[in-house]
């Protein structure tokens, strides 16, 4: 949920009143009026009072409220670009030095942080170094610095050390135990994508009418397509509070799950009606587009989550998605390239840029990105299979060899988890491993490569797991294990496994590799 | 990004019975001016401290919650039912058009020119709000 400052509740009457009399009100309709009014509607009096509160902030006559009012104040009008007096940062670093225990403060100095124009790095130096004499040991400091590193940053790893140590500064004598901070932990592991921990994170919580941050416990549900649970949180939403945008996003997921996608998109257009600025409903809202292959819809709703939130990196992914589902692969590749910044450690991203980047014919810079992918955990060996397949188009075989090999060994390890400190050996993994398509052209490939390097036993080994394969490769592996046995007829001597080549040395392979 | 708090080795010195006080104190102060997200941030951290001993008051200087005139409580009570512009109006100088909201009164109290302005950005903030539902009809 987007924590916004003190201000209109979110689920007022007058929107629940619009709710019900305009159910079916078509989104495409909706949603391209909503473009065409880029015009903003702007608070009236917002002239009226910076005026005045600059008037009461040079007479001095306001106390840390009156401060954290102007500074709001500012906000707005600079998120306006209207002319201010002075920053909204200043004046809302000077209201929490007076008063730190506003967290409405510490959020929108978090915002003004975070929508900087400009060198933004050298707004937070200045903003740290004039919180840091007074309040650097202080909680409220640590929460706020939690807070920009995880929404702002994506710095999660860092976010949690510092709630870890809110949490229990001394070991076993917790100090926050607090559904916030429960919340805050569920949601930064949802982000590292920890999905374990982030439950285990959620189910400590217990607090069944508490809704903040229950749409991410949500989405985590749906990824780990766990209906059960998923239906059970979607009715106590229901009956806890129906008018909530975290409502609509749980129960828009519970539809989306049973495939339900009309559904879906209603529940998600609800939560906006409640809140225009609910990234996440957006963003969900565009993946329910593209199941529905609605691909202008899709787009116009991920290009409002990029707008409300332009850290989310799953929106600018899926604008890059629906690009690249119309071929249009430079639009796609700048896309995709926003949602890698944002998240350089995850793989997908990369993957997804090299396949913009071969699909545009540019392998050298695809090989790039496909090795950033393979330099991040790469769990299913998806980028390390393609990064094969480009090595050896390219002719880099030696490269080619040692991507299919890993290939290999991670789609055992994926069926055949090992412990961490013992890697499996070249005969369990070329035993074990399922073996489709991918799998098989990696075996072909290899069993050639080890024969250019006179390694008779591992190509037969690679070959004999060929020959159950219902597949072309099948033929060829017969053919080569044949070749290899009557060379083993004419060969008295080991193989080069043991070091100690017969033959002449003559490296160069006359074989053909396999298309 | 802030540095100092990721470094692990900084020594914080957060005591519970301290933590509870002040949040204590916290919370009724935000209640009173009428913050309620903030108010409810305060009261959720305060229910999840446990602490066996009761606060030895903290040593942090706590504004007080302060006297109000009677202008201030009317005033109050008008936002806490959300009649925003009647709140900052009687907090203003008089007048009779409904169209323009004049400056603060003269003898205004920080918390009058508190409550004056976070009732006229409400108001602001409504009118806002409406103009975009009738805009989307």
């Amino acid at each position: 949920m987007r924590y916004t400052i003190d201000r209109w509740p979110k689920h007022s009457l007058l929107t629940i009143v619009s709710l019900t009399r305009s159910p079916t009100h078509a989104l495409t309709h909706s949603l391209s009026s909503e473009t065409q009014k880029q015009k903003k509607h702007r608070n009236p009096y917002l002239m009226q009072l910076m005026e005045e509160l600059e008037q009461a902030y040079l007479d001095q006559s306001m106390d840390p409220f009156g401060l954290y009012v102007y500074g709001m104040v500012l906000k707005e009008a600079q998120t306006d670009t209207l002319t201010c007096p002075r920053p909204a940062h200043s004046i809302l670093v000077e209201s929490i030095l007076q008063f730190p225990y506003n967290w409405s403060a510490w959020l929108d100095l978090c915002d003004v942080l975070a929508s900087a124009k400009g060198d933004t790095a050298a707004l937070e130096q200045q903003v740290e170094q004039a919180l840091q004499p007074t309040l650097a040991t202080h909680y409220m400091y640590h929460f706020f610095c939690a807070h920009l590193m995880s929404h702002h940053h994506q710095a999660h790893e860092d976010a949690l050390v510092l709630y870890d140590r809110l949490f229990e500064p001394i070991p076993d004598q917790p100090l926050f135990a607090t559904t916030y901070l429960k919340s805050q932990m569920g949601v930064v592991h949802y982000h590292l994508r920890e999905f374990e921990q982030a439950l285990e994170w959620f189910h400590q919580i217990q607090d069944p009418f508490l809704l903040d941050n229950k749409d991410v416990y949500s989405n985590i549900l749906y990824v780990r397509e766990d209906r059960v649970a998923l239906s059970q949180l979607a009715h106590q939403a229901v009956q806890v509070d129906k008018y909530r945008p975290e409502t609509c996003c749980i129960i828009g997921n519970y539809y989306s799950l049973k495939q339900k996608r009309q559904k879906a998109v209603l529940y998600f257009q609800r939560a906006l009606k409640l809140d225009r600025n609910f990234t996440s409903a957006w963003t969900l809202m565009g993946h329910e587009y593209v199941e529905l292959k609605q691909t202008e819809s899709a787009m116009e709703a991920y290009r409002r989550a990029v707008n409300v939130s332009p850290k989310d990196y799953r929106a600018w992914y899926g604008l890059g998605q629906t690009y690249e589902f119309l071929n249009m692969h430079l639009y796609a590749l700048f896309y995709y390239r926003k949602a890698a910044v944002l998240r350089p450690y995850d793989a997908r991203m990369w993957c997804a840029v090299g396949l913009c980047l071969v699909a545009l014919h540019k392998i050298p810079d695809a090989i790039r990105a496909y090795e950033r992918a393979v330099a991040q955990e790469d769990t299913e060996g998806i980028a390390t299979q393609k990064l094969a397949t480009l090595y050896r188009q390219e002719g880099r075989h030696e490269e080619a060899a040692q991507c299919y090999l890993r290939h290999l060994e991670l789609r055992y390890l994926v069926t055949n988890p090992s412990p961490s400190s013992t890697s499996p050996t070249l005969d369990a993994i070329v035993q074990g491993v399922v073996v489709e398509a991918p799998e098989a052209e990696a075996l072909v490939f290899l069993a050639h490569y080890h024969i250019s390097h006179r390694e008779y036993d591992t190509a037969a080994l690679m070959c004999s797991r060929l020959v159950e394969y219902p597949g072309p490769e099948k033929e060829q592996a017969k053919g080569l294990l044949r070749d290899l046995r009557s060379r083993g007829r004419r060969l008295a001597a080991p193989s080069s496994r043991d070091g100690i080549p017969e033959e002449n040395k003559d490296s160069s392979s006359n074989f053909e590799f396999s298309p | 990004m802030p540095s100092t708090p990721g470094n692990v080795e900084l020594q914080v010195d957060w005591d519970p019975a301290t933590v509870q006080s002040e949040l204590l104190q916290a919370t009724a102060i935000l209640s009173h001016r009428g913050l309620k997200l903030a108010a409810k941030w305060a009261a959720e951290q305060l229910v999840g401290i446990t602490t066996t001993s009761n606060g030895n008051g903290s040593t942090v200087h706590m504004p007080e919650i302060s006297d109000l005139t009677p202008k201030d409580w009317y005033a109050k009570s008008l936002m806490d039912l959300g009649e925003y512009l009647h709140a900052a109006a009687i907090l203003s100088e008089s007048t009779d058009d409904v169209l323009l909201i004049p400056g603060p009164a003269a003898d205004l109290s920080a918390f009058g020119i508190y409550l004056r302005a976070y009732a006229l950005y409400m108001a602001g903030e409504r009118r806002k709000e409406e103009e975009h539902l009738e805009l989307q009809r």
